[in-house]
């Protein structure tokens, strides 16, 4: 490895935020043991995108017992985007049903409750088939992570065999990249960091299995400068690497949130923007999670599926605030139990970054693979919400380059039409916006809302259009019919008029029962066909 | 609201509120009052006073009639803001039923009619003023010479007595004040450079210091003072961020281009950038005025296109039109072609300059990986519609 393989980043993003990061709370604890509850509650649905037709299939029944790590659905073969959930212990499917998870949507979801009958903590000795994976072929690889039930564990929870199925191409413009996102801009979150001190080796493991997945010719760690301990971590595992097939590089951003967007990122570490309709992969680069690469280590080396992830929890109200494995299908009253949260005091809890999360007041949801981080805080004074003033502090800091202040006022007026010709769209919901606005004015909140409301007037558009074409099609379709019809009445009304003038102009009458004859089959003919088109043209 | 402010209620007490805001730009005022109280005396005073107060009441009457919450409202400090502006804005000693009327138009008018906060297309204190430039023009014209000229002097009480009644026992009335100064100015340097000039003086007879018009350069010098203070105000708002650079630099930019254009086709005539920057109500103009927020365009872009053509517009109506000082008049017009402005001069959205464009559909085959399960029925839109989500 060449020495000063760790730089500077050079490029940067407009705008951006310093909220206080509120990061030490949780990352000067070293991971603990968490002591896991009796009974998980795994929903089915754990990744995003995830298509309502191609649903996944439960393939354990009520009472039966099940191993840890064990698949409790399907994945349907053709379905691109479903990935399948586990059981986090050894024990019994105890109820199968409806539950509230902690999706946006907050529709129940499908669920599948499991009794721990062993002790989930206790390690499984794990059987290692390291660098094995370098004689696999990459087809078999996704199949592997996709099976592991991988998604981004960043918090987008896209499923990651997606993301790699895409192979990147050599291109002699701009390499291909793998991006390791080690940002983690949200304040309060410091479960990658974490990760990052304790299993660098392993994520550099994992990124050196999908780098030979994508193929691509270089590796970018991208981290932010406030967290050194674990960059040196990183320096010191990346030295040990024997190969040194693969550029591997350490670019260091200066901490500013969203830098850890994937539009952002990319233009940190490549100085490029991608343009509407864009993928990372049209510019040849594919962002990766560090969590995301932990458990592609884990299910490709060690053989292990995703069954939990490392946690913060953080906030005021937690007595012991740090970063923990805690198994999928925890419920969060156990964690505010096992944290000896005040529940008095505790009005919601905030999954996710304050900036990007979800607040949560109903505490009998469980945690899934979307779940990175789980704030208590003490509720401090309610903001007041006045009038926009217009002092273009929210524009100046939207990483991209929106005019926030006139979408709120048109948003506030239901104008979908001139929303989406100042790119609503392109808002990537960051709340940078909302976090600088003197009037308090919850920004994104709107963005969302007419987010959600323009894409249901374009879906039932699209219906209505549907439904004109089919009724359209019907009328011309009917029209047809009668015309043809009415030729064909005048068509036999004027053979019939011929035939009678032809009889009386033939005297004895011969000749024209021939023709007669004749004409007969011949109409006959004709009609059946017409009246075969006409029922096919009806088909 | 279900995601409701996560970030109002967790972090963002760091930020400044729009209440903070408007409270420290008039905290930003304090020098250059404290500078205009010492050279034209107890009139600043009293107008100060008179103007806020009238402005906190005609904004609680209407909110009053708007049946909105008064203290929640008045708590952004906005009308008292309207206030102090005008207050500086007008000369000192003007009759009260003066400052009354400038004012409650300014906030019933120029602010409520319109929507409050937030939805005033003009800046409420300048519509007050010209408002009553307009209607009074003499009285409105009438600035005091600096303290240093004033034989009779008027004190506190007497200064109450002027505003109220007009007259005063001892002093007489304002007329004669003014006759009593040493030596006769015209009110501000701008009005005397006006009616020197039209009168056949050169500019260099007018501004060279000599016997005759040593009350002029002591009363210029005053002026030049007040505008230093509002600078040293207005770049305390640069400093902490309540203020952002692009309005005040892009006047002050153009206005030492268009004046020293001006300047270098007849020196005589016309006069140079300081004095212009210096002289009249620039400076208060510049980092206070133009600033609202609300009027003012909102965009980066914007802002430098607005700041300029303020800058033009000021020197424009100052050398060429029939008033000694514009900063009303430049600041309402622009008011009016800000959202025009906005409309034209908006960022570039993210994605919208792209770098590099797109990659030809060349694959090389040694890379492709067969994934038949997953390439089976893949279509490259149903993968666009997934990301961009
Ligand atoms: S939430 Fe949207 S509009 Fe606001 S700063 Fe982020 S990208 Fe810009
Ligand atoms: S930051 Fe808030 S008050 Fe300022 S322009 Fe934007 S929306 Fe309006």
């Amino acid at each position: 490895m060449p020495k000063n393989f760790t730089s500077t980043a050079t490029n940067k993003f407009h705008g951006g935020i310093h909220p206080p990061e509120n990061k030490l709370i949780s990352s000067s604890r070293a991971i603990s043991k968490f002591d896991s509850d009796k009974y998980f509650r795994i929903q089915i649905n754990q990744s995003s995108f995830q298509n309502i037709e191609q649903a996944v299939e439960i393939i354990v029944i009520k009472g039966q017992k099940v191993i840890q790590g064990e698949a409790l659905t399907t994945f349907q073969p053709l379905d691109r985007l479903n990935v399948p959930v586990h059981s986090p212990c050894d024990g019994v499917v105890s109820d199968i049903e409806l539950f509230d998870c902690a999706h946006n949507s907050s529709f129940p979801e499908m669920t599948i409750v499991i009794k721990a009958e062993i002790n989930v903590d206790q390690n499984r000795s794990v059987t290692k088939i390291e660098n094995q994976w370098k004689a696999k072929s990459q087809s078999s690889l996704i199949n592997k992570i996709r099976k592991a039930g991988i998604v981004g564990l960043g918090g987008a929870t896209f499923p990651t065999h997606i993301k790699q199925s895409s192979p990147l191409k050599t291109d002699i413009s701009t390499p291909s990249t793998l991006i390791i996102n080690a940002m983690e801009c949200e304040p309060y979150i410091t479960c990658d960091d974490r990760l990052l001190r304790g299993y660098a080796n392993q994520i550099i493991q994992g990124a050196l299995i999908v780098s030979k997945i994508v193929g691509c010719e270089r590796i970018v760690f991208a981290i932010e400068d406030n967290k050194p301990e674990a960059l040196f971590a990183v320096q010191e595992s990346i030295n040990l690497l024997a190969e040194n097939k693969i550029d591997l590089s350490i670019i260091v951003a200066p901490t500013k949130y969203p830098s850890g967007g994937e539009k952002q990122l990319i233009q940190i570490v490549t100085g490029h923007e991608l343009a509407k309709q864009q993928l990372p992969k049209d510019l040849n680069i594919l962002v990766q999670n560090v969590a995301t690469l932990f458990a592609v280590y884990q299910a490709i080396v060690l053989n292990s599926n995703l069954i939990g992830r490392l946690v913060t929890i953080t906030g005021n109200l937690v007595d012991a605030p740090g970063n923990y494995w805690i198994p999928f299908g925890t419920s969060f009253s156990h964690i505010i139990s096992q944290f000896n949260v005040p529940e008095k005091d505790l009005k919601f809890i905030i999954i996710g970054g304050p900036l990007m999360g979800q607040k949560i007041s109903n505490f009998d949801i469980s945690t899934s693979k979307k779940v990175n981080c789980l704030i208590f805080n003490k509720r401090v004074t309610n903001v007041e919400i006045k009038e926009c003033i217009r002092c273009g502090e929210c524009e100046a800091v939207c990483p991209i380059k929106l005019l926030p202040q006139q979408l709120y006022w048109f948003s506030k007026s239901e104008q979908w039409k001139p929303m989406e010709q100042l790119d609503l769209k392109a808002c990537i919901e960051c709340g940078a916006c909302d976090y600088v606005c003197p009037s308090h004015i919850p920004l994104v909140d709107y963005f969302r809302f007419a987010k959600s409301e323009i894409k249901h007037l374009s879906s039932k558009e699209k219906t209505s259009e549907l439904a004109k074409q089919r009724f359209d099609n019907r009328e011309s379709r009917l029209t047809r019919i009668k015309l043809e019809r009415k030729a064909r009445q005048k068509k036999n009304a004027l053979d019939r008029k011929q035939a009678s003038e032809n009889k009386s102009v033939d005297p004895d009458g011969k000749k024209t029962a021939i023709l007669e004859a004749l004409n007969r089959v011949k109409n006959k003919q004709n009609n059946t066909n017409k009246i075969n088109t006409g029922i096919t043209g009806e088909e | 609201m279900k995601n409701s402010p996560l970030i109002n209620s967790e972090i963002s007490t760091e930020t400044r509120s729009t209440n903070q805001l408007m409270i420290l730009v008039c905290a930003g005022l304090i020098p250059g009052a404290i500078t205009q109280f010492y050279f034209f005396g107890w009139g600043i005073l009293i107008n100060l006073i008179l103007c806020s107060s009238f402005a906190i009441s005609a904004e609680a009457l209407v909110l009053k009639i708007r049946s909105r919450s008064i203290l929640a409202t008045l708590k952004d400090n906005s009308a008292l803001l309207t206030g102090l502006l005008l207050g500086l804005a007008i000369p000192p000693l003007l009759p009260w039923w003066m400052s009354f009327i400038g004012v409650y138009f300014a906030i019933i008018f120029a602010k409520h009619l319109y929507g409050g906060l937030g939805y005033n297309p003009f800046n409420p204190a300048m519509i007050g003023y010209v408002l009553l430039l307009i209607s009074f023009p003499l009285a409105m014209t009438n600035w005091l010479p600096t303290q240093e000229l004033l034989i009779l002097k008027p004190n506190l009480i007497q200064s109450i007595e002027l505003t109220f009644l007009g007259v005063t026992n001892e002093l007489n009335n304002i007329a004669l004040i003014r006759t009593m100064a040493d030596g006769f100015t015209m009110a501000t340097p701008l009005d005397h450079i006006r009616t020197s000039l039209s009168q056949g003086f050169m500019l260099s007879e007018i501004l060279e210091p000599s016997e005759q018009n040593s009350s002029f350069s002591i009363n210029s010098l005053s002026w030049i003072w007040v505008n230093v203070a509002y600078l040293v105000g207005g770049i305390y708002l640069l400093f902490l961020k309540i203020i952002r650079w692009h309005i005040p630099v892009s006047i002050i930019a153009s206005m030492i281009i268009v004046s020293t254009i001006l300047s270098i086709i007849d020196d005589q005539i016309y006069l140079s950038a300081s004095d212009h920057l210096f002289y009249g109500a620039s400076m208060i103009g510049v980092f206070f005025i133009a600033t609202d927020p609300v009027s003012a365009s909102t965009t980066q872009k914007g802002r430098l296109i607005f700041g300029a053509l303020i800058g033009f517009t000021l020197i424009m109506i100052r050398t060429f039109g029939s008033y000694p000082d514009a900063f009303a008049f430049a600041v309402i017009l622009l008011n009016i072609a800000s959202p025009t402005i906005d409309h034209y001069f908006r960022p570039k959205v993210y994605g919208t300059k792209t770098t590099v464009k797109q990659i030809p559909e060349k694959q090389t085959p040694v890379k492709q990986i067969p994934i038949k399960q997953i390439q089976e029925n893949k279509s490259d839109d149903d993968f666009k519609g997934l990301n961009n989500e």
